[in-house]
């Protein structure tokens, strides 16, 4: 077996068991962005009864990242939870916007979780994405419930194999250079060859996320 | 730890439609050898089915649209006027560079837009479009080396020939010409074994455009096979030269494109377009464009008659000071304000014409294989420089790309005997290291480009466009195996107690 069929079982035990404790309250974080989709993928292919998709509509995004999502949930006939920001956000400084988005998707995680019943949120984030998911846990333990990490594992370089090798639909700003896509506004396109995976986020992010994650975010 | 070895060896435009029947025969008898044992298929090239963006997606590991480049030949973002792409043009880190990151060094012979040279971690030499008497070899201090062999850059940099012939050949001609690029081979095999002794290369790469060459020249005749059998002599040197220096080197061979006979009918793209789109010519712009390019042609040392892409920098206004601009090599192309004209085909009319131009047959067959808006081929921050529309045509069929041109079918005048507008297939062998041993499968040019990369033993960047193939065992790291899957486990008992 070669490395990413390795990689791809080992996703596919954490799933099963999440879908074997939690089955059916479970729902799945979905951002419309590259790690998504393949998590998405690996689900829709895995279990009998896809469970519902959460998207954070805080107002921010990119409208191609919106259009993706539009267009997966399509693909995969998903069954949608989507939490609208409904904030006032003119007149606030960047500061003032990062942190009111940050917040409220804390809140909206909060709310979808109480809303739906969820005792399992699935996401996709990644040891080697950012320090502060570098010690996660597949399956941790949380306030309100469990997050339940399968792609943990997964390396920027596996994702975009998993992408092209099951040519998966991905949001179209990865071919005009980000090559890691947050909030309109808040993201640039990065170097090649340059920095790492997530060099193009806002900063400000980047430097309080052990903070936020604490808080619920992904 | 021991550093990963890799040669790749560079057949222009070799295809198996002319590897099989030789190999059949027992004519390539190295080839054989190295085919047992190795994975091998068909390699496929970007569109269009030329040289320039196939090998600048060899290179970067992306499709043109990320790259930028759709030919040897460009429009300046500048004033729409025609140059010459160069290194300089393509977007997108070359295998090089990546490796060059990862302290591999690497040697370069004759990859085409390389020119003008820039810095890299080894050794390179730079390909035909070096403008005469400029450095061809980075580091300079190894460019005598070469210029003690006599080495040619192209032969159509060769002071005899100069150019493609545009007669019909003479027997003797003919011999000329195959001496020529066996001479030719035989002194890129000797500049390889000079420079790769200059210093300790991790990853080699050497092309044999002579390939292409015999295969306009010669398509369907003996003159071609013999060709080939000497390169087979060539390539089993260098081979053997590759494997005494470092048993464990991995072999590669693959080309950039397919090939096939020379199309029997040219299909005019203005005469069709007069007649279904109601459209008139002014011609007297794109004249004054031709002698643009010619210059430029000249200043890089080649004849214009001798390079099909003149004949391509033709445009036409169209309707309303409409701009459709047509290139030989699969392209109907409208470009925002080309030469000046002020205008462009007006979007909502492209789906028309594609419908249209993918319905023209003549005498049962169809002229086109497809024809496509540029989004559904390209992506990426350049697709914008892409002709709106890309097509593809049969075989039988050349697009005649003179604006007067009243018929819109007539009888190809052909000189050279084969071309490869009409055939993206190339051929792949691989053999070495972690490679498996499968037949037939298709793999992309980017495809290459990413298992190129693993086999040196590093990570693919994240822009890139390849998949490893399955052929290509990529090892699981037995420390993270254990890692992962003991707290998998542990974690999952957790879940249980």
């Amino acid at each position: 077996m070669n490395n990413l069929n390795w990689k791809i079982e080992q996703s596919v035990r954490v799933v099963k068991t999440t879908q074997k404790y939690w089955h059916p309250n479970i729902g799945i974080a979905f951002t419309g962005k590259k790690d998504s989709s393949v998590l998405m993928h690996l689900i829709v292919n895995h279990v009998s009864k896809i469970p519902k998709a959460l998207f954070i509509d805080h107002g921010h995004h990119f409208p191609e990242t919106k259009r993706n999502v539009e267009k997966v949930a399509k693909k995969w006939v998903l069954d949608m939870v989507v939490i609208k920001n409904d904030n006032r956000t003119s007149g606030l400084s960047k500061k003032q916007l990062r942190k009111q988005i940050d917040k409220f998707k804390i809140e909206a995680i909060e709310k979808a979780i109480k809303l739906e019943g969820w005792d399992a949120l699935y996401t996709a984030i990644r040891w080697d994405e950012q320090s502060a998911r570098s010690d996660e846990s597949y399956f941790s333990k949380r306030k309100n419930g469990f997050r339940v990490h399968p792609l943990l594992h997964f390396t920027e370089e596996d994702i975009w194999q998993y992408i092209r090798k099951n040519n998966l639909p991905y949001n179209p700003l990865y071919d005009l250079g980000y090559r890691s896509i947050g909030e309109k506004g808040f993201t640039k396109k990065a170097k090649y060859l340059q920095g790492s995976e997530r060099s193009g986020r806002d900063t400000d992010k980047e430097e309080v996320m052990d903070r936020l994650r604490s808080l619920g975010y992904f | 730890m021991k550093k990963n070895k890799v040669c790749v060896v560079g057949l222009d435009g070799a295809t198996w439609k002319v590897l099989s029947p030789l190999l059949k025969k027992n004519k390539l008898p190295f080839l054989k050898s190295i085919i047992s044992g190795s994975s091998y298929g068909t390699l496929l090239s970007p569109k269009p089915s030329l040289s320039a963006p196939s090998w600048a997606s060899f290179m970067t590991g992306v499709n043109p649209g990320k790259h930028s480049i759709y030919d040897f030949m460009d429009l300046s973002e500048v004033n729409n006027n025609p140059r010459m792409n160069n290194s300089k043009d393509i977007k997108v880190p070359r295998i090089w560079d990546i490796f060059g990151k990862s302290k591999i060094k690497s040697l370069i012979i004759n990859m085409p837009l390389t020119y003008p040279l820039k810095k890299v971690n080894g050794v390179m030499v730079s390909s035909f479009l070096t403008p005469k008497g400029a450095d061809y070899v980075y580091p300079k201090k190894y460019q005598k080396l070469l210029d003690d062999i006599d080495y040619d850059i192209d032969i159509l940099t060769d002071k005899k020939l100069g150019t493609l012939p545009l007669k019909t050949m003479s027997k003797d001609v003919r011999k000329t010409y195959l001496d020529k690029i066996i001479d030719i081979s035989r002194k890129r095999l000797r500049a390889y074994k000079l420079l790769n002794e200059t210093d300790d290369f991790s990853f080699s790469f050497l092309l044999f455009k002579e390939t292409d060459i015999a295969q306009h020249l010669f398509w369907g005749e003996k003159e071609l096979g013999d060709y080939y059998q000497e390169l087979d002599k060539i390539l089993k040197e260098l081979h053997e030269y590759v494997i005494n220096k470092n048993k464990d080197t991995s072999f590669v061979i693959m080309s950039d494109h397919g090939f096939h006979k020379a199309s029997k009918w040219e299909f005019s793209v203005y005469a069709w377009m007069k007649k279904e789109l109601k459209t008139s010519v002014k011609g007297k712009s794109s004249w004054k464009v031709l002698s643009s390019v010619n210059k430029k042609l000249k200043k890089y040392g080649l004849s214009p008659t001798s390079m099909t892409m003149v004949k391509n920098i033709r445009g036409e206004i169209l309707k309303d000071s409409k701009v459709i601009f047509a290139k030989e090599n699969g392209f109907l192309v409208s470009w925002q304000g080309l030469f000046n004209f002020g205008g462009i085909v007006d979007q909502s009319e492209l789906d028309d014409i594609a419908k249209k131009l993918s319905n023209v047959s003549y005498r049962g067959k169809k002229v086109f294989k497809y024809v496509k808006r540029s989004n559904d081929v390209y992506t990426g921050s350049y697709v914008s420089k892409s002709p709106d529309l890309v097509w593809e045509t049969n075989s039988d069929f050349a697009i005649d790309t003179n604006i007067f041109t009243k018929k819109i079918f007539k009888k190809r005048v052909n000189i050279l005997k084969g071309e490869h507008g009409s055939d993206n297939k190339g051929v792949y062998i691989v053999k070495g290291k972690d490679v498996g041993n499968k037949k037939e499968k298709e793999m992309k040019m980017y495809d290459m480009n990413a298992l190129l990369i693993k086999m040196m033993g590093i990570s693919i960047p994240w822009y890139s466009d390849g998949v490893i193939p399955d052929f290509f065992y990529d090892r699981i790291d037995i420390k993270q195996k254990s890692l992962v899957e003991n707290k998998i486990s542990r974690e999952i008992n957790t879940l249980s107690r």
